[in-house]
């Protein structure tokens, strides 16, 4: 059944469930294969060693494939996000943990539709934000067909 | 050189969404919201059956960012990925084929570094546009 969450329950504030996940090597080498992004740094580890990266880093749209997901995972329906942008501020390393997190800044109504503004980011396990962005998404009024 | 490529446009580039891809994708992110594995819970969500998850819109547009980085003339062990938008305007299906077009909206110098602007669209095989995005490439430079 899908999720019952309205336009009027979120206050500006509102903190939407994070969303973890940990940065394996299989998790960035499928997202190379998924997308066919084979730039050595996210896939040869001499590579990155060679640049001095120290070894690969993940893809910064794989992070901005969880920030995406975080926002979908709590919206009623996936389709209610109609933008998401971000910034890659910092690298993001297999071993690493991630913690995707976001709040409400701004609620408002425009051409007859309910629009939120949130703010998003990434956090890795030194709590160093690695990706920040804005997201923006419909929501259904109470009463609403 | 930098100068005489802004404004120019790149593309088509066709990409084709397939399954197995989706499931490539899915198991790198865990992003297994049933609307996108199950057909029956997509239609009691209002959908006429399972969509791909709408962050796979971020696994399409390598290959047509791939050409364009090429014809930038970048060195790779310079080149960053300094940010990335998208406007979703309609969820992707299996099987979409999906053509994207984009171009160099601006070239900015900031000290040692040099930013890209990309913006472009993807369009279904209906010729409906499905995603709009811009992207910031980052060449360190000096």
């Amino acid at each position: 059944m899908p999720k019952e969450l309205y336009f009027e329950d979120i206050d500006e504030g509102y903190e939407i469930p994070p969303l973890i996940r940990d940065i394996t090597r299989r998790r960035i080498l499928k997202y190379a294969d998924a997308g066919g992004d084979y730039n050595p740094i996210h896939v040869n580890e001499e590579f990155g060693k060679k640049v001095g990266l120290g070894g690969i880093i993940a893809h910064g749209m794989l992070s901005y494939a969880f920030l995406v997901q975080m926002m979908t995972n709590w919206l009623p329906k996936p389709t209610y996000l109609k933008r998401l942008g971000a910034e890659f501020r910092g690298m993001v390393f297999p071993g690493d943990v991630i913690t995707c997190k976001g709040r409400v800044v701004k609620k408002y109504v425009k051409d007859g539709e309910n629009y939120i503004e949130c703010e998003v980011w990434c956090e890795n396990q030194k709590g160093e934000k690695t990706t920040i962005g804005t997201a923006v998404a419909t929501l259904p009024s109470r009463g609403q067909k | 050189m930098s100068e005489e490529l802004r404004g120019k446009e790149f593309g088509p580039f066709v990409y084709i969404v397939w399954r197995k891809k989706v499931e490539d994708f899915i198991e790198a992110t865990g992003d297994e919201n049933p609307v996108y594995l199950d057909d029956e819970a997509a239609r009691e969500a209002g959908y006429d059956g399972k969509l791909v998850p709408i962050s796979f819109a971020s696994a399409t547009g390598s290959v047509a960012l791939w050409s364009v980085i090429g014809a930038l003339g970048v060195d790779l062990s310079r080149l960053l990925h300094g940010g990335h938008e998208f406007e979703f305007i309609k969820p992707l299906r299996d099987a979409d084929f999906l053509t994207t077009t984009l171009r160099v909206a601006d070239i900015v110098d900031k000290k040692k570094l040099r930013l890209y602007i990309l913006e472009g669209k993807t369009v279904n095989a209906a010729g409906e546009e499905v995603l709009r995005f811009k992207t910031t490439l980052i060449e360190r430079r000096g």
